[in-house]
């Protein structure tokens, strides 16, 4: 293979590796003047990264870097969303970066993720995908912790160390597969799995529990959540909606590639297990989370367990995949796009209000409407479609989703749907009530204010994307469904 | 044609929304103008509707969500028959009458019109959809309309009655989705008349389950006991003009519902728990009317006879007859235009008094003899009195149901002498007795718009009680597919 | 002129309609002009009721063929519009446009200056349509329309003065009770459809003596019942009537005596075939309750001090009669009496109203010796009540002993009962001539002074005395309006019962009824007419004893019969059973309360107890976010332990048997 196709596959991660690496040096280089460098140099590079991506063709097949990252329309479309997501961020973040000392480093931390997060998607190779894991989640821990608030380092001690346990878990099922397989890439292993003795089994099942606690830790599902809503209320909102959308969506992406590619997908002999286990694991999810939030006065805290039940939900669809269904990854991979836009919109609108109006709590919400009707607009449409309500994209996505899980055939999916549209009642509450605060209580003062022009640009995309998606979700369908035809296919 | 029924409110609304704060007021007009365009649509659609002909009529539909096979795939498929037109005729009408008795809004105009035509698109979109995934899109998107209206401009516990209008509702439709599913996977297909042609006769669990998942959400929106209660609190706080829409069309989405969907792609399940439906129908007339007697609240009054008045609904459903279910489609048609009215009145009575307390008012009749006689026609009509649309209704109900339910029938009879009672105790109370000192100042009935909202319900009322025909000949060609599927398995 | 056109027949019914539509729309500002439409259309309704009549006579009483008109067809639930005209429907057609004509032209005296005078026109030429339509329906389901319609209107002109407390709340009771009844009509209508699919009168009956089970037969006839028994105020709902009295004297006259609560009667009649082929126990239910009804409500005429309510009491008692003798198989006695009744009864609560206008009430302690101011009045009143006592030779005399003679052939007990009502009538009738007309003037009283539109206003429009003091001092005679009509029912009062003799009436009336059931023959009872003669003339002769001659005087007979008499003014406390007990007591206070309770606390509140334990739930998660990184990382670790220990349980299939 030709270094100039090693290098388009790998593209967009080296580009945003770079960017960091530039961003960093001019850091140290130009003291004062450096946030301004940082920006427009992330920012750069982010662009870079995803003209990178746009320039990959969807039909493209191959491993890079001897097999260690593979490019697949599966790749190409997580790679697409996880820079976008960047994207999105970095042109966000200028205020709260300039207001710390430390901003590029913020910037570079945040490339340095993200291009780790592409890899992850691309992963191909146990070790790759470990090393990307690792970097993402250190990159973060930092990030997590860079706002000199005590909340904050302790999201980012908290996060630092269940996050080390949760690698040294993944790390024991990583070792078990690379011990019975003799290998760490993923085909190799896949074969073995294919024609795993059956003195093999019990390991194996053993080694797919680690896995999942693992990955689950990045997944946010219960009972490896605990982390969550600590993490997401202390860090600072910018990172935290990196964290929810991005790191969130790398994860099941990596999860989905490990499972599907390397254990076999649903024709593995475990897949009736792993389904049901990951069944239960989405029940406690949404349970978990919805009533968790029912109660929550602060806005970041009380997304953070929405990004708990709404982790549940994809594992419904992944479940599902487990199941063997047809629909089952295009469903996950449609509804992880979807959320991308509606939490990142979400998130950042919570953002620009702990900016502006220097609160968190819901309660100070009130009478948005009336001091930034566009906020309040794309906010309300993001948190309507987190409660799945049409027109919007949460609609079709959960439909999508239960609808895998009810084409299985198995009853207690059935079961699990069953669970899953109660608890969309549920959610309906702390959701739609956060709406009216924002359109009917009377704001404490009524100055209205503005995002900034960027910060406008991505809300309104996000709100857009979330009813574009919601009346016409044909195109980004069809994206996901090709990408995941690929997944299967070795 | 149908698109053009279902876009026009929507099309109000965006223009209401985009109107120059200035001149918010002007929403008001915008408003009557595309109710008024809609109501045109809907008469034609009503007038050139061929009784003769068999299916649906008007039918329009496209790939709205095409992704093949192993993606999921949506149509959008609308059209009507003679079940159907009604709904349609009685819903432009309404929507029309909303707007006329929602002239004097000062609060907001703007999004409360933008909000009332789009609840009009929404509820649309249920009467003419004939694909189970579009019909629950539109079930759903019926809520957020309606949670924002009664919320906002509702009165007293508003709140508390909006939450529970919509977290009752979505409970109920939850499942809704899930037996939508089921259905969907069993047959292969979401399409009404290709899943009415060869009903599903077994899913991955037991049809009663799914039969009940669905019903169950109808049972809640008719709504019949002991699943109502959120009525009473939803008519009560919500705006004169969502109380006539609430109880003119949007509880006829739920016997629409059961006649569609219900007994026509599930008849085995229907017939086989017919005799509990019935007995729910009969308990619920009964209970609905002796609570009605003992209201004090004028609006929480007719909003219990409407209980009561549902209940002949589902009795006529559960007859599973030709004749009983006639009786059902006229039973949604009529109350729609009594109840519309009499909630019309309640508001003009209430706009002038300000209290529905039914104790603090008397002899009314001498200040607004207009209102009076109104009102006393709409009592009279409720109360099932000959040559009024509701007695036709009725008595083609009970006519169809003795046979197969003659308990149920003969309790539902007796229904008729209790609501006798609380209307005219109501009427004496209200409007007879001397004139009253404290109301000298009140006066009748003069503005246009509130004249023509009477008038022309009024004149639907006589129109189809003194001949009928207008109204059965589109009902018989609409239930005799309905009652050859469902007799087929009796 | 033997034969009639169809349209002729039609103009009969929408003679009136028209007029009540042209009044509602343009005559609402124009009160005289709105009587004279009104009085127009039911004289043309009369002439043409009068060709009909000639009609059906020269068809022997058969029914003239008609076809009925598809109005409404619901697969196979067909409504059809259609004239049933023979000898029974003409009768009535031609009574019901008589009374209505000559009452609305004692109306234009009586509700002179009225408020509400153009209403009270329309709402009178509604009834009249509504009356009509009622007795001409060849439908049963066109019967029960206007059955309905005539409650309606009913309802509607005893609360004609609706700002009356007392007018509002007997209408409503008027309209409830009588609906109560009609919930067995409606019983009885959808089951004789569900049986038979179809509503044709005629249908109906010939079905019923060929095809229908006694079952069906049973239910269908005591639903009818129950719905006559409604209209027609017999025991146990007989109460709301007296109430009925709150509404207009004239209101009184046409529907609350001549022809409205004669409609349960004419629906038994109509149905004659049914009633005669349904079980015997059926016609002895019939039977009974009349007979009862009959001398029950006689009782209590005796004790009313109200003038109106006295004939009220009566006129339940007469329709006692006559539902009697329909239980007893006396068709014809049943519908001549009520032919008779129809005329003595309208002329005396006529004359009642020409009583009260004189006095300002219906008190009968309050007047006395009218005789002198106005003998009109009193002469007619005295025909009607003769007539009413059933004295020979005036009508009532010929009518009533057609019944009694069924009674002595049937049933001896029955026959007893009516003999023993025969003397009550005469008593209270003549007890009520005695109060009103002879001994002293008692003055009156002074006129309501409280609306502008109602009787007192009435009076002092329609007369040339502003000053209301004038009535103290000498009432005087009622103007020609309300005379005439006086004048004009006496003669029907008088000679009415001498069709009897010729069998004209009975061949005219059974020309309704198929063959076999024709078996009527004038064969007078010698004992009956002695016994009912003596009867009444003793009812007479008491009443002159005590009101007249005051020996002896009436307070000694009350106290003679101890708690009696209070028990029968107080009406045997029915109103107190119905409305105190049952519908306060029992229906709101007992039931209704407690359905209200368990809605609200039991049924809503399983809902908001729902919502509330998900919270609490939701509490105990959030509670589990102790911020304790030991906590989570213990909750992590034991995940992946659970997990692994699971998967070892189930793996390898355990899972198919315990997850089927």
């Amino acid at each position: 293979m030709s270094l100039a196709q090693e290098l388009h596959y790998i593209g967009p991660a080296l580009a945003l590796f770079v960017g960091a690496g530039v961003v960093l040096f001019a850091d140290v280089l130009s003291g004062r003047r450096a946030p301004r460098w940082g920006l427009t140099l992330a920012a750069l590079a982010v662009a870079l990264a995803w003209t990178f991506v746009l320039a990959m063709d969807g039909d493209a097949r191959g491993e890079a870097l001897s097999g260690a990252v593979r490019v697949d329309a599966f790749s190409i479309y997580f790679a697409f969303l996880l820079v976008g997501v960047t994207l999105a961020v970095v042109l966000c973040a200028k205020r709260w970066a300039d207001s710390i000392e430390q901003g590029a480093e913020f910037y570079g931390l945040l490339l340095i993720s993200a291009a780790s997060m592409v890899l992850l998607a691309q992963g191909n190779d146990l070790i790759t995908i470990f090393v990307a894991l690792e970097t993402t989640s250190i990159a973060q821990f930092i990030m997590a912790g860079l706002a000199r608030t005590d909340r904050s380092a302790e999201a980012g001690l908290k996060y630092l160390l269940t996050g080390s346990v949760a690698a040294a878990v993944l790390l024991y099922g990583f070792a078990f597969l690379f011990g019975m397989a003799g290998s760490t890439s993923l085909p190799v292993v896949a074969e073995y799995v294919a024609s795993a003795p059956e003195s093999g089994r019990l390991p194996l099942l053993l080694a797919f529990v680690f896995i999942i606690g693992g990955f689950g830790y990045k997944m946010a599902l219960a009972p490896f959540h605990a982390w969550v809503p600590d993490v997401y209320q202390g860090a600072p909102s910018i990172v935290g909606s990196f964290l929810s959308v991005a790191s969130k969506a790398a994860g099941f992406a990596v999860a989905l590639r490990v499972f599907y590619t390397g254990l076999g997908g649903g024709d593995s002999f475990m897949a009736e297990d792993w389904a049901i286990f990951v069944a239960v694991i989405a029940g406690l999810s949404m349970i978990f989370g919805n009533t968790g939030a029912l109660l929550q006065t602060n806005a970041k805290r009380l997304l953070g367990y929405s990004s708990v039940a709404q982790a549940g939900n994809v594992a419904v669809g992944f479940a599902a995949v487990a199941a063997g269904s047809t629909i089952g990854p295009s469903g996950v991979l449609f509804f992880l796009g979807t959320y991308a836009v509606t939490n990142l919109g979400a998130f950042i609108a919570v953002h620009v209000v702990a900016e502006r109006l220097g609160t968190e709590e819901i309660a100070d919400y009130a009478g948005l409407s009336r001091r930034s009707p566009a906020l309040a607009a794309v906010l309300s449409l993001c948190l309507i479609s987190l409660t799945g309500i049409p027109p919007t994209a949460g609609f079709i996505a959960k439909v999508y989703i239960f609808n895998a899980a009810v084409q299985t055939g198995h009853d207690w999916l059935v079961v699990l749907v069953a669970v899953a549209v109660v608890n969309t009642a549920i959610s309906a509450f702390y959701y739609l009530r956060w709406v009216r605060t924002m359109w009917m209580d009377d704001p404490v003062e009524e100055t209205r204010f503005q995002p900034a022009g960027a910060v406008q640009v991505v809300l309104l995309l996000s709100g857009f994307g979330v009813l574009l998606f919601g009346v016409w979700p044909g195109p980004l369908i069809n994206a996901a469904r090709s990408a995941a035809e690929t997944l299967s296919i070795l | 044609m149908l698109t053009t029924f279902l876009l026009l409110p929507l099309a109000g609304a965006i223009m209401a929304i985009f109107l120059p704060a200035e001149r918010e007021r002007d929403a008001r007009w915008v408003a009557l103008f595309f109710t008024l365009l809609a109501f045109i649509v809907s008469v034609i659609i009503f007038v050139r509707f061929d009784t003769a002909a068999e299916g649906y009529q008007f039918v329009e539909s496209f790939e709205w969500i095409a992704a093949g096979e192993a993606g999921f795939s949506i149509q959008y498929l609308v059209g009507v028959d003679g079940l159907s037109a009604p709904m349609v005729l009685l819903l432009g009408l309404l929507s029309l009458v909303g707007v006329l008795i929602s002239w004097n809004i000062d609060l907001k105009p703007k999004q409360y019109f933008a909000w009332l035509l789009f609840l009009e698109t929404a509820v649309a979109g249920v009467f003419i959809s004939l694909d189970l995934i579009q019909f629950f899109l539109f079930w759903e998107l019926e809520l957020l309309p309606m949670f924002m209206l009664i919320s906002q401009w509702g009165s007293g516990r508003r709140l508390y009655s909006a939450t529970k209008f919509l977290l009752y509702t979505l409970a109920g439709s939850a499942f809704m989705l899930l037996g939508f599913l089921l259905l969907g996977f069993s047959a292969g297909t979401f399409n009404m008349a290709e899943l009415a042609a060869s009903p599903v006769t077994d899913a991955i669990v037991p049809m009663a389950i799914v039969f009940w998942a669905i019903t169950l959400a109808f049972l809640v929106k008719l709504p019949v006991v002991p699943v109502h209660t959120w009525l009473p609190d939803a008519h009560t706080d919500a705006p004169t003009a969502v109380s006539v829409m609430l109880a003119g069309v949007l509880l006829k989405m739920g016997g629409y519902g059961l006649l569609r969907i219900s007994l026509s792609l599930m008849p085995e399940q229907a017939q086989e728990f017919k005799v509990i439906l019935a007995g729910i129908a009969g308990f619920s007339v009964l209970w609905g009317a002796v609570i009605t007697l003992r209201q004090t609240d004028l609006k929480r009054l007719v909003a219990y006879s409407s209980v009561s008045h549902m209940g002949y609904v589902l009795l006529g459903a559960a007859a599973m007859t030709d004749v009983g279910l006639s009786g059902a489609a006229l039973q949604m048609f009529t109350h729609g235009t009594i109840t519309g009215l009499l909630f019309v009145m309640v508001g003009a009575i209430y706009d002038r008094t300000h209290t529905r307390e039914i104790a603090k008012m008397s002899g009314l009749m001498h200040q607004m003899p207009l209102i009076g006689i109104v009102f006393v026609i709409a009592g009279l009509a409720s109360l099932g009195l000959p040559s009024m649309s509701g007695f036709v209704a009725e008595l083609t109900t009970f006519l169809g149901a003795l046979q197969a339910h003659p308990a149920a029938t003969i309790a539902a009879i007796f229904g008729v002498v209790l609501s006798a009672g609380y209307i005219l105790w109501t009427v004496q109370r209200i409007f007879h007795g001397p004139r009253a000192p404290e109301w000298e100042h009140l006066e009748d009935a003069r503005n246009w718009p509130e004249l023509v909202a009477m008038g022309v319900l009024v004149i639907s009322i006589m129109a189809v009680g003194i001949y009928p025909s207008i109204l059965t000949n589109a009902v018989e060609s609409g239930i005799a597919p309905i009652a050859a599927i469902v007799g087929a398995v009796a | 002129m033997s034969d009639i056109p169809e349209a002729a027949v039609w103009a009969i019914y929408f003679a009136p309609i028209i007029s009540f539509v042209v009044i509602v729309a343009f005559l609402r500002r124009r009160p005289l002009t709105a009587g004279r439409i009104s009085v127009l259309a039911v004289f043309v309704a009369w002439l043409l009721s009068v060709w009909t009549l000639i009609a059906a006579v020269q068809n022997d009483g058969e029914a003239l063929a008609f076809q009925p008109h598809l109005w409404m067809s619901l697969f196979e639930f067909d409504v059809e519009l259609g004239l049933r005209i023979d000898g029974l429907s003409a009768m009535m057609i031609f009574v019901v446009t008589s009374i209505s004509l000559l009452v609305q032209i004692y109306s234009t005296g009586y509700m002179a200056g009225d408020g509400g005078y153009p209403r009270f026109f329309a709402f009178m030429s509604l009834f009249t349509a509504a009356m009509l339509g009622l007795v001409m329906s060849s439908s049963l389901l066109q019967l029960f329309v206007h059955w309905e319609l005539v409650g309606l209107t009913s309802y509607l002109l005893i609360g004609f003065w609706f700002h009356r407390p007392s007018a509002a709340a007997a209408a409503k009771k008027a309209f409830i009770v009588t609906r109560f009844g009609d919930v067995g009509f409606l019983i009885a209508l959808v089951l004789i459809w569900t049986k038979t699919g179809t509503f044709d009168i005629a249908e109906i009956n010939e079905l019923a003596q060929t095809a229908l089970s006694g079952a069906v037969l049973t239910g269908f006839v005591l639903g009818l019942l129950s719905g006559a028994a409604g209209k027609s105020a017999q025991f146990p709902l007989h109460f709301w009537l007296p109430d009925a009295m709150e509404g207009p004297t004239p209101v009184s006259s046409i529907v609350h005596s001549a022809t409205m609560v004669a409609a349960g009667v004419y629906l038994l009649a109509r149905f004659f075939p049914a009633v005669e082929a349904a079980p015997g126990g059926v016609q002895t239910t019939i039977a009974y309750m009349g007979g009862f009804t009959a001398i029950f409500a006689a009782t209590m005429g005796v004790v009313a001090t109200d003038i109106k309510r006295v004939l009220a009491y009566s006129t339940i008692s007469q329709l006692g009669y006559m539902v009697m003798a329909i239980g007893l198989g006396g068709y014809v006695a049943a519908v001549f009496h009520l032919f008779t009744h129809a005329f003595f009864k309208s002329l005396l609560f006529q004359g009642a109203g020409s009583v009260s206008h004189a006095t300002n009430t219906f008190e009968m302690p309050l007047m006395g010796g009218l005789r002198r101011f106005m003998p009109w009045t009193f002469w007619t009143f005295l025909i009607g009540s003769v007539s009413l006592a059933g004295v020979f030779p005036l009508a009532g005399f010929w009518s009533k002993d057609e019944i009694l003679l069924d009674a002595w052939n049937h049933d001896k007990v029955l026959w007893a009962v009516g003999t023993m009502v025969a003397f009550l009538t005469a008593l209270y009738m003549f007890r009520a001539i005695f109060m009103t007309f002879f001994g002293q003037y008692r003055g009156g009283a002074a006129p309501e002074a409280d609306h502008g539109g109602h009787e007192a206003d009435a009076q002092a429009a329609s007369t040339h005395e502003p000053d209301s003091h004038g009535w103290l001092a000498h009432p005087h005679e009622s103007p020609r309006s309300m005379v005439l009509p006086l004048v004009l029912l006496s003669i029907p009062a008088i000679a009415a019962g001498w069709l009897a003799p010729s069998g004209f009436f009975g061949e005219l009336v059974e020309g309704a009824l198929n063959a076999d059931l024709r078996h009527f023959a004038f064969n007078p009872n010698i004992v009956v007419i002695a016994t009912s003669t003596v009867a009444a003339l003793a009812g007479i002769g008491v009443a002159a004893a005590i009101y007249y001659a005051g020996q002896p005087r009436s307070e000694e007979i009350r106290s003679g019969l101890g708690p009696l008499p209070r028990l029968v003014e107080r009406l045997y406390y029915v109103n107190e059973i119905a409305e105190d007990v049952l519908v306060r007591g029992v229906l709101l206070g007992g039931i209704g309360r407690l359905a209200a309770a368990i809605d609200t606390y039991v049924v809503d509140g399983v809902v908001n107890g729902a919502a509330r334990a998900t919270r609490v739930v939701g509490d105990v998660f959030r509670r589990t976010e102790t911020g304790q990184l030991q906590a989570y990382t213990s909750v992590y670790v034991l995940g992946v332990v659970f997990g692994a220990g699971a998967l070892f349980l189930f793996a390898g299939g355990l899972l198919d048997r315990v997850m089927p």
